[in-house]
């Protein structure tokens, strides 16, 4: 059997057990019957069993060349490396939808699995359904429309291989599956939703979704580091975010995604803000979907775009009926939403529902920004464009503002502020100052002073926090301080994981503050054996060389650098930056050499070279503080997360949410 | 023709990155060009033939925080400081040039916005309907809380009366109580 | 929010169906279209010289034709090379009323080209694109249309079909 065949078939039969887990969690909503209930939660790993053969099909045919299958012939090339076989899947259109049907059927037999239990039987007929019915779309989508298993009547002996951007780096072998996880992961918070505003149950289900919402946050934000690692070492321009409207796609459902996180917890303890979570948790989804719909539509141009085609109209019409029907069922049952109780400002529920405001703003922003050419050309049939510049200027007060939400939100106490507040908000305040006078005193700019400003004041509430909690347990328990905060970060994971994430996020802001703004960039063109002085550097550039490697030509300019300043020390040495010409492409790609440390990264680009000689090259020198902490603080970022996921610790009661004190 | 091969090999740097880097990538390995530079010097009057040998010009930070706020025409998703094609290099080098002439960071991109439109403008302009994005923060945050007051003002007006303490709150309250005396 | 949401929802789907449905979604209308044709002056190909001269200059061989100004480059496959064909033919229908010209981004393979088509017109290079820049091209094939009173009629992007041609210098005869 050939794996073209196996795939096909694995399709069809995972579209037949996702039809069927859809018609019995219909039936078992219906006629209220555990029995078919039963029955689609058996579907569940028969579809999973079902795509991940297809997808292991697709990964065979392209380890074993099988030109006769048309995304075969169309994305790989026999010279490609081994691992750039193993993620040709995720290179194109086709093999991208089978990946994303594949996680979506995991995570849906995961679900399924708390079926009856945690999730109950009233609920997840409808939570199953609504995610047998986001599997039915996708599967139908490459049944019917971009089947990656079409054959083609004469198979070629050799393909094009991949975009060449996709193979200069390994990190795209990551990046996109992360991304996957976390999109496709915020459909199982919405599938929760959406059964309990079905079954007209509005509490439970942000404790039981917690898990998942963090699952699926944690992989994006995994995700969106790992995007900007990919740029910063692929697209050789020395940056890690430009605000493409792709990387906005995948921004906004994390930030709304966040709020929902965020808000929730004004749930769990007081009661309040049901419908609001809803909202978010739609808008999230729904947001994933948008971004799908951006890529594959053409709608707006992006670095990232997928072949368009009419697959776009489906996307379209995919992501009105997930906002129709979260919001329609919202509306439905309003009338029965409405909370009552008092929220003050200067509590935590205060802090929680103000970051919420802002991760709101944050996500309408980059959406208007991102849409606002489409907008502006329907009006006025004018091009324009909404570049990084825009959403840069824009970012700066919202990320100061929610900088300085982030270090009192977690200080101030559920409903009122007593004094002990008032002391730790003074000496965060202090320490504000103190950070941004001591920036300013150092000649910072007034943005990096202010960053560091606030990153101190972050510190010094997550450190306030702890030395009051680790004083009054080892007084009260007569046990040392080491104890104290083991016990304390282990007994409050909840509390623990979110300090260190959101120590996590003042690094982010510092670091992205520090890069961004001490940035230095230089090129020059240099002879063979001349030397340049830069940024207390020699550069000698050395003979060119041109390296032949099984997918790729390059050519490669040996740059001897020695440094001469005491800043620059540990720069010097060797670097190798080329450019890689792959046959597919008419440009060539710049592969930078980077080097990174805690202070500087060195960043050399070979930007052109002598095509008549070989005596000279184009060298660009980017130099920017403080990026390897930017990596630092997603690591960061990702450890809290998944410290929050950990199981309980014995002794707690099992299912139950610690309570967030 | 032997004129022409030399023509075409000289002009080659100038080719924007090739189709075929198998072929063209090793033409300056085996082969002398020495002679060809010369012979395309005198072929072609001064500005050209500056233009198609040697290498180019460094160019001053300024340049590049100009063509920083510039689109490239032809990519997708980069400023035409970032990126390497032939438009974007002639870009860099016209603003230079102008540079050099004396112009404004604005002149120079009313320059571009002349021939491409706003469209080349990676900033929207304060003007018109571009203006809009600018409030957009505003607008955002203006119309999220006041959805938000809206919705603080009706929970608190059904919560008066009941001590500060919301309905629900005491029916979770009294829910745990029970099943607490449940489990015993 | 409870009543507006579908009218938000309705807004979304219609722009992004509106995007959708755009003939041609990355096309960037020309801002100089009814402003003079700005003038060039141009090294002209090795086989065109005894004819055309060593430079061809714009200016001058405008007022009396209307002038069709077509942008390529040889690495522009297969696009530029779909497109050539059809602009041999329709010089060859309009030669008597219409100027044709090529502007070769760069000329390395210009010859080549020449031979596979016939190009039977005069072109020139644009070694830097200088001109690419002056008529605000972003991408090759262009072609330009530049009417009997100096200014630019029309701007189409992309390869043009033996109709495309025939609809767009017939916007200027």
């Amino acid at each position: 059997m050939s794996a073209g065949l196996l795939g096909g078939v694995s399709l069809l039969a995972s579209l037949f057990f996702s039809v069927l887990g859809l018609a019995f969690s219909g039936l078992a909503y219906r006629f209220r019957d555990t029995r078919y209930l039963e029955a689609a939660k058996r579907a569940a790993p028969l579809v999973f069993a079902g795509l991940a053969a297809a997808f292991l099909a697709l990964e065979w045919a392209l380890i074993t060349h099988d030109f006769s299958v048309k995304y075969v012939a169309l994305h790989h090339s026999v010279k490609d490396p081994l691992w750039v076989t193993l993620v040709t899947p995720w290179a194109a259109l086709e093999g991208s939808i089978l990946l994303w049907a594949t996680l979506q059927s995991l995570y849906t037999w995961l679900v399924s699995r708390a079926a009856g239990k945690q999730l109950d039987v009233w609920r997840a007929p409808i939570a199953l359904a609504t995610l047998f019915g986001i599997q039915v779309f996708f599967v139908s989508v490459m049944v019917f429309m971009v089947n990656p298993f079409t054959a083609v009547a004469q198979p070629p002996l050799d393909g094009n291989g991949p975009n060449p951007l996709l193979q200069n780096h390994w990190m795209m072998a990551v990046h996109p599956v992360l991304m996957y996880l976390g999109f496709v992961g915020l459909s199982v918070p919405f599938a929760y939703a959406v059964s309990s505003m079905v079954v007209r149950r509005y509490q439970s289900w942000v404790h039981e979704t917690r898990f998942w919402t963090l699952v699926a946050w944690g992989f994006l934000t995994a995700a969106i580091f790992a995007g900007g690692w990919w740029s910063y070492e692929v697209l050789g321009w020395g940056g890690y975010w430009a605000f493409d409207p792709v990387e906005n796609a995948s921004i906004i459902p994390w930030f709304l995604a966040t709020a929902f996180l965020h808000t929730v917890q004004v749930q769990e303890r007081r009661g309040l803000f049901k419908a609001w979570n809803f909202s978010f948790i739609t808008l999230a989804f729904a947001a994933t979907v948008f971004g799908t719909f951006l890529t594959r539509s053409g709608v707006i141009q992006s670095v990232h775009a997928f072949a368009s085609g009419p697959i776009g109209v489906v996307f379209l019409g995919f992501l009105l009926l997930v906002l129709i029907v979260g919001f329609g069922l919202l509306s439905k049952v309003s009338a029965e939403l409405k909370d009552a109780g008092e929220i003050r400002f200067n509590s935590r529920e205060g802090a929680l529902l103000g970051g919420a405001l802002l991760f709101g703003t944050f996500a309408f922003v980059i959406l208007v920004g991102t849409l606002w050419p489409l907008v502006v050309e329907a009006a006025s049939g004018a091009k324009v464009s909404v570049g990084a510049p825009f959403f840069f200027q824009v970012s700066i007060p919202l990320g100061v503002a929610l900088l300085l939400l982030m270090g009192a939100g977690p200080v101030l106490p559920w409903r009122n502020a007593g004094t002990q507040v008032r002391r730790n908000l003074f000496y965060m305040g202090l320490s504000l100052g103190l950070g941004t006078g001591a920036g300013l005193a150092l000649g910072l700019s007034l943005g990096v002073s202010l960053a560091l400003g606030l990153f101190l004041y972050n510190l010094a509430a997550v450190a306030l926090m702890f030395s009051q909690g680790i004083a009054e347990r080892g007084t009260s328990l007569k046990i040392s301080a080491l104890q104290a905060f083991l016990e304390l970060a282990a007994t409050n994971k909840r509390r623990f994981g979110s300090h260190v994430v959101h120590v996590g996020v003042a690094l982010a802001g510092l670091a992205i503050a520090v890069s961004q703004t001490y940035r230095i960039e230089s090129e020059k063109t240099l002879r063979l054996s001349e030397v340049w002085n830069v940024a207390g550097l020699e550069v000698r550039l050395l003979p060119l060389t041109l390296q032949e490697e099984s997918n790729r030509q390059a050519i490669i300019a040996p740059l001897k650098v020695r440094s001469t300043s005491r800043l620059s020390w540990g720069a010097g040495g060797s670097y190798q930056p080329r450019l890689n010409f792959y046959p597919s492409s008419r440009t060539p790609l710049a592969a930078p050499h980077v080097r990174y440390s805690l202070f500087n990264d060195y960043y050399f680009v070979l930007q052109e070279f002598d095509r008549d000689k070989g005596a000279w090259a184009t060298i660009r020198l980017i130099v920017t503080p403080m990026v390897l902490w930017l990596w630092i603080s997603g690591a960061l970022i990702a450890l809290g997360t998944l410290y929050l996921l950990l199981p309980n610790a014995a002794g707690f009661k099992k299912g139950a949410t610690a309570p967030s004190a | 023709m032997i004129q022409v091969t030399v023509f075409f090999q000289a002009g080659f740097k100038m080719a924007e990155r090739k189709t075929t880097p198998r072929d063209s990538l090793v033409s300056w390995l085996p082969r002398a060009a020495a002679i060809a530079v010369g012979v395309v010097a005198l072929l072609f009057s001064g500005a050209l033939a500056q233009a198609s040998v040697g290498p180019p010009p460094d160019l001053s930070p300024e340049v590049f925080q100009i063509a920083k706020t510039l689109r490239c025409p032809v990519c997708q998703g980069e400023s035409a400081a970032e990126s390497n094609s032939g438009v974007a290099t002639e870009m860099r080098r016209i603003i230079a040039e102008q540079l050099a002439q004396g112009k404004t960071a604005g002149e120079i991109r009313q320059f571009f916005v002349a021939r491409y439109g706003d469209w080349i403008l990676y900033e929207p302009p304060k003007r018109g309907l571009t203006l809009w994005v600018w409030f957009s923060p505003l607008v955002g945050l203006g119309v999220l809380a006041l959805v938000l007051w809206r919705y603080l003002a009706a929970a608190r007006s059904r919560s008066v009366g009941a001590d500060n303490v919301s309905t629900e709150e005491l029916e979770r309250a009294e829910a745990s109580l029970s099943s607490k005396t449940e489990d015993q | 929010m409870r009543r507006f949401w579908p009218l938000i929802v309705l807004a979304l789907g219609g722009l992004f169906w509106w995007g959708m449905q755009r003939p041609d979604m990355n096309a960037l209308p020309s801002v100089l279209i009814g402003r003079p044709a700005p003038d060039f002056t141009l090294p002209v190909m090795f086989p065109y010289r005894a004819s055309w001269g060593q430079s061809f200059q714009l200016s001058k061989h405008l007022g009396k034709k209307p002038v069709i100004v077509n942008i390529w480059a040889s690495w522009c496959k297969p696009a530029c090379y779909d497109e050539a064909p059809h602009l041999q033919a329709a010089w060859q229908e309009y030669q008597d009323r219409v100027l044709f010209i090529v502007i070769d981004a760069q000329e390395q393979d210009g010859l080549t080209f020449i031979r596979l088509f016939g190009l039977a017109f005069p072109q020139v290079f644009d070694p830097l694109g200088t001109v690419g820049v002056d008529y605000g091209m972003y991408g090759v094939p262009e072609t330009l249309l530049i009417n009997r009173e100096d200014r630019v009629a029309g701007r189409h992007a992309d390869p043009l079909d033996p109709a495309g041609f025939d609809k767009l210098i017939q916007k200027v005869l």
